[in-house]
């Protein structure tokens, strides 16, 4: 089972983590809802490949399957609401099976006497797209566009007011949260919105606003989407709340590590506590970090990566692997992995050692960032063949010549000319100087040329 | 920068090592095969560059075991001025930084270092300013394209990895990935685009799922419809079916209930009351019959039993008969055993006997026995036994030992008498004396004689001189100095009329200077006249003379001295000294015998007392065994004669005795006991002929008599005991017979009476009539039955209304009506189901086309590969532009200079039988005298490996302009003929004009050629400091 919260120590034995919360708060807790935003409902995985049907199944459906555990721990925390905080689908169009699901999953929380409060953000907006549903569960409210709306509930003799708003197109770049209006007659006000607090260049800047913003409507919890980090901007006065998605997506940063929602617990003076993390997800995706130096060959190489699985698999009890590892350091390895066909071998066998697995465990890629026994900075130094063209990829778009790297361009666009085009088909094409695909060619042409880096 | 001395602390097998003595220029370092020269060439790149990784194969090659891994290069620079400057650089594995100082320990500056090596690293050292024999030794293994490139490379990139291949390597692996017409990208492009087109069909696809799912929810309630339509006419028709089934039976229960009231009052009879007056009648007969038959079976039975004749005497016999009789066969097989066992014991004595013999005279069977022949006790025997037999052995061979010590004594003593002997004679001749000393008196002697033949001599020639010297002084006369007095006179009168002239002309400072010159001329006459040469003292060199004649006189009288000591005159001849230290030679050899000799017979004495000492103690021990050997036999009880080593043997033979013999007792005591089994049994034979009045000597054949007798008595008396026991039953069953025919005759009588019958023809009739009211019955019932089961107990009472008003006609034509009806709305339904069900299998076939997610996931996964193979490309692409870029500027910038460099360089080498080297289409061709090109993969191996050092040089004093590091060379001039080889070296030289050459090699003769030009450093590699571990 999920998550059984009976106060003091919540242990979650199903997903491994667990959080301390105050006993005093919790033993004179009124009410209790679950803050999440950016579902995704139904969307795939992004940057995986080569793996199987079995893999792929998990996969799939893993957004899904996450959101299936949030209504499992809503009904069995007894939670008295639900906030979603937009991004409840990954596009406009939503999905027939992201829908239904959506759907069903409410009637269930409908059917426990749960309510729900849903805003629709930036990949989900409400004018925009197809949806098949036009009618939820009576429980469910979906907020409107434009200016944000405030639904009052009475939980305990305690007034809470909800207020929302969902984006109209996903081009909304209104500052929202200045539209918001403090309720006088509610003891406890919770917003939900879907923004970029204080722009953050990391995401997309979309209805963004300032924590100042947020602090001056006066509310109690902010209830944010959008950032699929998990983050806490304010700690009280008010509470101002990134739940982070509920399903990774990829095996990028931030959607690495646990996933899942936040359960908050309002005390009988009106008092939040701090919101308590429930993980969610179904895949988890994972990196290893492994230093390469002492390793001689491939089989040693399996043999620790097998150790760190196996402590991986540890850490993250009952939850599928996604896992990708990184390889560091200066030793014999390098020079058996800059062969493609080794790599790509011992890729093979370490995915082919841990199939079968339940939970399934696969292996994305191995990322090689060994160095060579001689540094390419310093061949770069030398005056010689190997320095010279280390120095040429440093710049790979100039030319002594004064002919700016033509010539490279010209033997780039060799892939302009495949038809259909890549950018059609939504294939990113990097620069040639790219600082990591710089770093790689220089890596490469030292172990091409470098006697030493042997 | 040049190299000045080279220092290993640890490195490779080199410890604690030294070389010093390079200089600018060229210098040859000089070493034997293993002597370390490549370590050297190691050791020098990494202290100038800095140690590669640990892992690195290399420093695992030369890291050692312990102590400290590297050392220090002193370093020479020209200062500006020319003048040299000196550093030390010192490097050791594992410290971040090499510590460069000058030669009075201050550190330099930061960037001294970069300064003096310039920017250069150890890749580009090795590919530019180190050439091995590796590299030459190379060209045997590769093919013509190999040479040819490695030819081209070296003018362009160095000795390091071609350039080339790495480029042509890159071009493969990016083939595989992006070709014109395939590769790895188009193949996943393609996957792409189609993975594209299945999203884009299963989302359109998933557009028409809703409108589907409805038409399906449509069809399903037409279905539904029409098929309630159909179940209702069902119903319908049912019910008049059934009433129209129904109508006969209820004709047939209206003329039933007439004939019930036909008949009249009803009469209770039994259930089956013609079988039961047929059972009545049929007991009555049984129960008669059963009495009759019994009544003759007991007459009969009588009549048996009196016809048997029993014998009393035989029943107390019978148990003891065939006990006796079973003892026949027990008898015959004891008989058997006793003459087997008698045969066995008659063998078995024959054995004890041989046995017995074999123990020898003075054994008995009463005595074996009293032998202990235990495991434990023969286990002692034969240790013991053992044990003597090793202290004879013991004792043998410390007899042959004490033999050998006496012989050796014997020996020894002979030889000390023969030295005695020996220095007797020499001490008669020359009298006791210290030998050592007199033969360092007589060495000393001889030596003393020397010097003094030589004082003497020059004593003879100091006479000779100064006779020579009195005779020089009394014979000189020279006109010389006379002239010269009176030129000096004239020239003072010369002065002094000069200064009188100018004093007259009242030229004073001229007066003066001619009156000073003149004083001075009258001095110098002065000086001449005094230093005249004058008649000196007799004798010349008087010192001298007398020096020598007291170093004679002292020699002569240590001559004497030591002569006197040794017993020879005062002044002996060199032969008389020479004779004498042989004859002391002689004694003190005489001496060294006897002191030899005197100890040896002391060794050999010791010798012999511990042989001696050992031979007593084994026989000592020997003696003690046999006492522990008598006492051990007396114990066990064997003769204190018998020998230890027979024992063990004795002991298995009297083990086997007593086996023997108690084997045999055994067999008799059988025997025994079998002769008493079978006198037991004859006797019981003849007590029971006895007691039955039979002879007793009839034996087994009057018991096998009496034995049949006893058997037929006891037949009878059973057959007796059976007619008996059936008497009693039969008059029982008699009994029985009778009172069951008085019961079965009553119960006749009263079926009839129950009826009212007075016969039983009148009890049959009025069976008949009241099994004709039953079957009436029974048609009214099944009636009510089938109506109940047809229509249902609600629905019977309408039924039965129905049947009672209606008309079976009407029923008929609604039925076919109905029937009517019923197909049409079966053709509708079917209809609907086809209908229903076309449209889920459609709702199927777009379900699983309409997989977005399945197809969404699949369309990720390709664009995931294809950015991956895309990403590689790029890398390969950007990498391989770089190199063939850097290639070309190479080739446009450096190479013409490294060319003519080579071209002059391999002309001189050649002696002009190639003029020139050429780049031709990125390979190299030499040119003849005659202008013909030949490509440089064609040449001889010599040649080829002279054009690559040409190349290579040239390489290197192309650097030079920038990075003048020293040209390091391993033996690279081995394989040239001496021609070629002189012409290399020449080459050298040149080299060693831009940059400092370093040749290691184990051919002296290279070494000498190069040493010929007076400014090379020929230096020796310091074998001796080499440790002694192998490489």
């Amino acid at each position: 089972m999920l998550n059984a919260d009976r106060g003091g120590w919540v242990f979650d034995a199903g997903f491994g983590v667990g959080h301390r919360l105050p006993r005093g708060e919790r033993a004179t807790s009124l009410f209790r809802f679950l803050h999440a935003a950016d579902l995704h409902l139904d969307t795939q995985p992004s940057g995986l490949h080569g793996y199987p049907a079995e893999v792929a199944e998990v996969l799939r459906d893993a957004s899904l399957q996450a959101f299936e555990n949030l209504v499992d721990v809503a009904i069995d925390r007894q939670v008295s609401f639900c906030v979603f905080a937009g991004d409840i689908y990954d596009g406009a169009e939503r999905g027939t099976r992201a829908e239904l699901a959506f759907r069903r999953g409410l009637g269930r929380l409908a059917g426990a006497g749960i309510r729900s409060f849903v805003a629709h953000g930036n990949h989900d907006p409400v004018e925009q797209g197809w949806s098949t549903l036009s009618q939820w569960p009576e429980e469910v409210t979906v907020f409107g566009t434009g200016s944000p709306t405030t639904h009052t509930l009475e939980l305990a003799g305690t007034t809470v007011a909800v207020h929302g708003v969902s984006y109209a197109t996903r081009a909304t770049t209104d500052n929202l949260a200045l539209r918001f209006v403090r309720d006088p007659g509610a003891d406890v006000q919770i917003g939900v919105l879907h923004t970029n607090v204080g722009d953050d260049p990391a995401h997309g800047n979309y209805a963004p606003c300032s924590l100042h913003d947020l602090r001056s409507v006066g509310l109690d919890y902010w209830a944010l989407g959008h950032v699929h980090t998990r983050r806490v901007l304010a700690g009280a006065d008010p509470w101002i709340v990134y739940p982070g998605n509920t399903q990774g997506r990829h095996a990028g940063a931030s959607e690495r590590g646990a996933k899942g929602a936040v359960v908050v617990e309002v005390g009988d003076d009106g008092t939040i506590a701090e919101p308590e993390f429930v993980p969610l997800d179904t895949v988890r995706f994972a990196e290893v970090e492994l230093d390469a130096t002492d390793l001689a060959d491939p089989g040693a190489l399996l043999d620790e990566l097998s150790v760190l699985c196996d402590a991986l698999r540890t850490e993250h009890p009952g939850r599928a692997l996604v896992v990708r590892t990184t390889l560091r350091g200066r030793g014999p390895l390098h020079g058996l992995l800059a062969d493609p066909t080794t790599m790509g071998d011992t890729l093979a066998e370490l995915r082919s050692d841990w199939s079968g697995r339940s939970p399934v465990v696969w292996w994305d890629r191995i990322e090689d960032l060994t160095r060579p026994f001689l540094d390419p900075d310093e061949v770069a130094r030398q005056d010689d063949f190997a320095g010279n063209t280390i120095r040429a990829i440093d710049s790979p778009l100039s030319d002594p010549d004064g002919d700016p790297g033509e010539s490279l361009r010209t033997e780039l666009d060799r892939l302009s000319k495949l038809s259909p085009s890549l950018r059609s088909l939504g294939v990113e094409v990097p620069p040639p100087d790219d600082p990591e695909l710089v770093e790689r060619a220089r890596l490469l042409a030292c172990d091409l040329l470098a006697e030493e880096t042997r | 920068m040049w190299l000045e001395a080279l220092a290993v602390d640890d490195f490779g097998h080199l410890h604690d090592w030294e070389l010093d003595g390079l200089g600018p220029g060229t210098n040859v370092v000089l070493g034997p095969n293993e002597s370390g020269k490549t370590t050297l060439l190691h050791f020098i790149s990494w202290l100038l560059f800095g140690f590669p990784h640990g892992n690195h194969q290399d420093v695992r090659r030369y890291r050692p075991a312990s102590g400290s891994f590297g050392g220090r290069i002193r370093l020479g620079q020209a200062d500006a001025d020319g003048s040299p400057r000196r550093w030390i650089l010192e490097r050791h594995y594992g410290e971040e930084q090499p510590v460069l100082s000058d030669p009075d320990g201050v550190t330099a500056a930061p960037g001294t270092l970069s300064g003096l090596i310039g920017s250069a690293g150890l890749e580009l050292f090795r590919s530019v300013f180190a050439i091995t024999t590796d590299e030459l030794a190379g060209f045997e293994t590769l093919d013509t394209d190999e040479v040819r490139e490695h030819i081209y490379a070296a003018g362009v990139v160095g000795g390091s990895r071609s350039a080339r291949s790495a480029i042509d390597a890159l071009r493969a692996r990016r083939r595989e990935l992006l070709g014109p017409r395939s590769g790895r990208i188009r193949e996943l492009h393609r996957e792409l685009e189609r993975c594209e087109e299945s999203l884009r069909a299963a989302v359109a696809e998933a557009r028409e799922l809703p409108r589907l799912r409805e038409r399906v929810r449509e069809l399903l309630a037409a279905v539904r419809t029409t098929d309630e339509r159909r179940s209702q006419l069902t119903v319908r028709r049912d019910h008049l079916v059934k009433l129209i089934d129904t109508w006969p039976l209820w004709v047939e229960a209206r003329a039933a209930a007439h004939g019930i009231e036909r008949l009249g009052t009803e009469v209770t009879l039994p259930a089956d009351p013609l079988g039961a007056l047929a059972a009545a009648e049929k007991a009555c007969r049984g129960a008669n019959d059963v009495l009759a038959g019994a009544t003759e079976d007991l007459e009969v039975t009588e009549a048996d039993l009196a016809g048997i004749v029993l014998d009393d005497s035989l029943p107390d016999l019978g148990a003891r008969v065939t006990e006796v009789d079973r003892l026949g066969p027990l008898l015959d097989q004891i008989r058997r055993q006793v003459a087997t066992l008698e045969s066995e014991l008659s063998a078995s004595a024959a054995a004890l006997d041989q046995q017995m013999d074999d123990l020898g005279a003075g054994w008995s069977t009463e005595r074996v026995e009293h032998v202990d022949t235990s495991m434990a006790a023969l286990r002692s025997t034969r240790e013991l036994a053992d044990r003597i037999t090793t202290a004879r052995t013991t004792l043998e061979r410390t007899r042959n030992d004490l033999d050998t010590a006496q012989s050796g004594c014997d020996s020894a003593r002979e030889q000390v008498e023969a030295a005695e002997s020996e220095r007797r004679a020499m001490t008669s001749l020359l009298g006791e004396m210290d030998t050592a000393a007199a033969r360092r008196n007589l060495e000393e002697l001889q030596s003393v004689l020397a010097d003094l033949a030589q004082s003497e001599a020059r004593m003879a020639g100091d006479a000779r001189f100064d006779q020579l010297v009195g005779e020089l002084r009394s014979n000189r006369r020279s006109p010389l100095p006379v002239a010269t007095l009176v030129g000096l006179i004239g020239a003072v009168v010369l002065c002094l009329g000069g200064a009188g002239i100018a004093l007259a002309g009242g030229s004073a400072p001229s007066a003066a200077l001619f009156g000073v010159v003149a004083l001075t001329l009258a001095v110098l006459a002065v000086l001449l006249r005094r230093s005249d040469p004058v008649e000196g003292p007799p004798g010349g060199l008087p010192g001298s003379a007398d020096s020598t004649a007291g170093e004679v006189e002292s020699l002569r009288g240590r001559a004497a001295e030591l002569a006197a000591s040794c017993g020879l005159p005062s002044r002996p001849t060199p032969a008389q000294v020479l004779a004498r230290h042989d004859e002391v030679t002689r004694l003190a050899a005489a001496e060294d015998a006897l002191r030899r000799a005197s100890e040896e017979l002391e060794a050999a004495l010791d010798s012999h007392a511990t042989a001696e000492e050992r031979h007593r103690f084994a026989t000592g021990d020997l003696e003690a065994l046999g006492v522990d050997w008598r006492s051990l036999a007396q114990r066990i009880g064997l003769p204190r004669d018998v020998p230890a080593e027979e024992a063990p043997a004795l002991l298995e033979r009297i083990r086997m005795v007593r086996g023997t013999a108690r084997s045999h007792a055994a067999k008799e005591h059988e025997l025994d006991r079998l002769l008493t089994e079978a006198a037991d049994h004859e006797d019981l034979v003849a007590d029971l002929l006895r007691s039955a009045g039979m002879e007793p000597d009839g034996g087994m054949r009057s018991v096998a008599a009496l034995a049949e007798r006893v058997e037929l008595d006891r037949r009878n008396r059973s057959r007796a005991a059976e007619l008996d026991s059936g008497l009693e039953v039969l008059r029982r069953r008699v009994d029985e017979a009778s009172t069951a025919a008085e019961q079965a005759a009553g119960k006749l009588a009263e079926l009839l009476a129950a009826a009212g019958a007075q016969s039983p023809q009148e009890f049959r009739e009025v069976a008949e009539r009241e099994h004709e009211r039953a079957e009436l019955g029974e048609v009214l019932e099944r009636f009510e039955q089938q109506l109940d089961a047809r229509f249902g107990t609600a629905g019977a009472e309408e039924a039965r209304t129905e049947l009672a008003e209606g008309n079976l006609e009407d029923w008929e034509r609604a039925v076919a009506e109905i029937d009517g009806q019923q197909r049409a709305a079966a053709e509708e339904h079917t209809a609907a189901v086809r209908a229903h069900h076309d449209a889920e299998q459609d709702l199927e076939r777009l379900e699983a086309s309409a997989d977005v997610p399945s197809a969404s996931l699949a369309r990720e996964a390709a664009r995931s590969a294809l950015e991956e193979a895309i990403e590689q490309w790029t890398v390969e692409t950007v990498a391989l532009h770089a190199m063939t870029e850097t290639l070309a500027r190479f080739e446009t910038e450096r190479q013409p200079e490294v060319v003519r460099w080579a071209s002059e360089s391999f002309r001189r080498t050649t002696a002009g039988r190639y003029t020139s080297v050429v780049p031709e289409d990125n390979r190299i061709v030499v040119l003849d005298p005659t202008g013909a090109r030949l490509d440089a993969s064609r040449l001889s191996r010599g040649a080829t490996e002279q054009l690559y050092l040409a190349m290579r040089f040239g390489l290197a004093r192309a650097h030079a302009h920038n990075t003048a590091l020293p040209l390091v060379l391993d033996d690279v001039l081995v394989n040239a003929d001496p021609d070629r080889r002189e012409a290399l070296a020449c080459e050298l030289h040149a080299v060693s004009e831009d940059l400092q050459v370093v040749l290691f090699t184990c051919h002296p003769d290279t070494a000498e050629l190069l040493g010929a030009n007076g400014d090379t450093n020929v230096v020796a590699m310091p074998g001796a400091a080499i440790g002694m571990a192998a490489p």
